[in-house]
């Protein structure tokens, strides 16, 4: 199989540059793991749901809604693809696997939309069932309309706390309280940032004062120190952490009754396609680590390849949108769907808005900027690695061996090498080897994902056109399909061959 | 049969802003757990009191739902037969058969 333009993630930012290639001419296929497009952000209600009250559903619904109705009505140019998961890539061939299937897809050029997810950080109890990300409890409250406990202690840092907060509030979880990690952001020069980007600073009085009228107490330069219980979590300890460092007091903390704890540290691009690709990344803080380096028109360093939204650096729907267009014009112009100078006509408005809004995204950044000091949440008993069960203890001692990247530790310890890939153990152990071994976190490197990103069958693999191996090495090596004769297409693993 | 429930029923389901699909039962450790088509089964779970999904290979530790978006593959559970299903992406369906597991993907 085939196809001008692969785009993969079906969030705002794909939704945006498959719009804009099919209204340039150009066909494109959108592979999406969801069930349906919306990404999270604009997360779909599910089929089955008769649903919607669109007032409660909010404005985020409503855009998600109209950029759906929008693809769905450019059908003839734009395959979607859903419930299909893309785990791995050989420069831009696509291997898929969806509920009992697989194949691969040869793309003229790609486009990685691949969003970001929670950030993880690691402190004592964290693993508790009823401890979940904000991302987790809004999938809960917002799209499966569930509650996800009766008594909840929101913590971390970013806006997200504030309208996580207010949702719970509403559907009728006692809300104890909101801990900001930072200090308030009112500072002259961080509301010049928002000056003129109206809808935002609206939004943030409206959550504030959401939280003023329930009376929920918004403690800033608080935290979550511990998570309690045997079971499930049944209380949280929190306290202040030091301005400068967000190191936590732990000689002031409080002790509270909650039976659900929500956390959220702002977000992690979600990179793995990207370095999969051959895109060349670079550590950049503000955005949330590593991220592929990109022109102006979203092109990564990898021939064709596209980066866009917040899997690209964490920003936000509205830059991501006109990301995904700028990147989707870009590449029906790259097809010859459409001349150089109709291609500038159509990026300038993109381009434009995604400088006014560089005054916002600095100012986001500034409010979720993690600081050091948190990786002192984690205690050495405390597990860092959630799918092999790695305590911190046995990161330091890896270090204490001579490890001095992310790399080695795995190796010495098996950080890393479950089934998330090192996703929730790669951003928060970089930044624990980064302050012990008092370097950069650029330095320490990163955990890199191997194909298949995702764990698959062999009866997935085997169902499909896709022939590929695993040399002995572990490093890919792709042989040709051919879709016309599967009987002879048996997908193997490494042992087999 | 297709008649959808405008109240979910069980404390932990929202009423309002929502039509439900249609009610269905799911067998998870051999008890019937009510639940609604188009819910995950980490939903379903969920509004039924249960938190707990799995215990650990290598210490016998309790998870659950946690990044709800398929990232961490904590809420993992045998789910008709296949093992290591994240049940946050997997959508309920009647007589559904669910089985908490030790122990999580080996790669």
């Amino acid at each position: 199989m085939s196809t001008p333009l692969a785009i993969v993630g079906g969030g705002p930012a794909g939704m945006a540059a498959a719009l804009e290639a099919a209204d340039a001419g150009l066909a494109c296929t959108i592979l999406d793991e969801a069930p349906l497009l919306g990404g999270q952000i604009y997360r779909a209600a599910p089929h089955a749901f008769a649903h919607v009250d669109a007032a409660a559903a909010g404005r985020d619904h409503a855009r998600g809604e109209a950029m759906r109705a929008d693809v769905a009505a450019a059908s003839d140019r734009i395959d979607v693809r859903s419930g299909t998961s893309v785990v791995g890539i050989w420069e831009r061939e696509l291997l898929w696997v969806s509920d009992e299937a697989s194949g691969s897809l040869d793309a003229d050029q790609l486009i990685l939309a691949t969003g970001s997810y929670d950030r993880p950080v690691p402190f004592p109890g964290w693993t508790l069932p009823g401890v979940l990300t904000a991302g987790g409890a809004q999938s809960l409250v917002k799209t499966m309309r569930v509650r996800p406990g009766h008594r909840a202690l929101v913590a971390g840092t970013g806006p997200l706390l504030l309208v996580v907060a207010n949702q719970l509030h509403k559907v009728g979880v006692e809300v104890v309280a909101v801990l900001e990690a930072g200090r308030p952001p009112l500072s002259p020069r961080a509301l010049a940032g928002v000056w003129g980007q109206r809808e935002l600073l609206a939004d943030a009085w409206r959550y504030v004062g959401g939280l003023r009228r329930a009376g929920i107490p918004l403690r800033f330069g608080h935290t979550v120190f511990e998570a309690h219980g045997t079971d499930a979590v049944d209380g949280a300890t929190f306290g202040p952490v030091d301005r400068r460092t967000w190191r936590p007091l732990r000689d002031r903390a409080e002790r509270v009754d909650v039976d659900l704890l929500v956390v959220g540290f702002g977000f992690v691009p979600n990179t793995a396609l990207a370095a999969l690709a051959d895109c060349r990344m670079a550590y950049v803080h503000d955005v949330g680590g590593w991220v592929p380096e990109r022109s102006a028109l979203m092109e990564t360093t990898a021939s064709g390849v596209f980066a866009v939204g917040d899997g690209a650096g964490v920003a936000g729907a509205l830059v991501a949108v006109d990301e995904g267009r700028v990147a989707g014009i870009t590449g029906a112009e790259r097809a010859g769907a459409l001349t150089r100078d109709e291609a500038d006509r159509r990026r300038a408005a993109p381009l434009r808005r995604l400088r006014r809004m560089g005054g916002v995204r600095r100012l986001l950044d500034e409010l979720s900027r993690i600081r050091p000091g948190l990786a002192d949440l984690a205690t050495p008993d405390t597990i860092a690695c959630r799918c092999e069960e790695v305590a911190r203890a046995e990161v330091d001692h890896a270090m204490a061996e001579g490890a001095r990247d992310l790399q080695a530790v795995k190796l010495l310890t098996r950080l890393g090498m479950g089934a998330c890939q090192g996703r929730n153990c790669g951003p928060s152990m970089g930044l624990h080897l980064a302050a012990a071994l008092g370097v950069s976190p650029a330095d320490v490197g990163r955990i890199r994902a191997r194909p298949p990103i995702k764990p698959v069958t062999i009866g997935m693999l085997a169902n499909g056109d896709a022939t590929w191996a695993l040399d002995g090495e572990g490093e890919p090596e792709r042989t040709p399909d051919r879709a016309t004769d599967t009987a002879t297409n048996t997908a193997t693993n490494g042992r087999e061959r | 049969m297709n008649e959808s429930h405008p109240s979910g029923g069980g404390d932990r389901r929202i009423d309002d802003g929502i039509e439900r699909g249609r009610a269905v039962e799911i067998i998870v450790d051999g008890a019937p757990i009510d639940a609604f088509e188009g819910e995950s089964i980490a939903a379903a779970l969920f509004a039924a009191g249960v938190r707990t999904l799995r215990h650990t290979a290598r210490r016998g530790a309790p998870r659950g739902f946690y990044c709800g978006m398929g990232v961490c593959f904590e809420c993992v559970m045998h789910v008709d037969g296949r093992p290591n299903t994240r049940t946050c992406q997997t959508a309920v369906h009647d007589g559904m058969q669910v089985r908490s597991q030790d122990g999580t993907v080996r790669r």
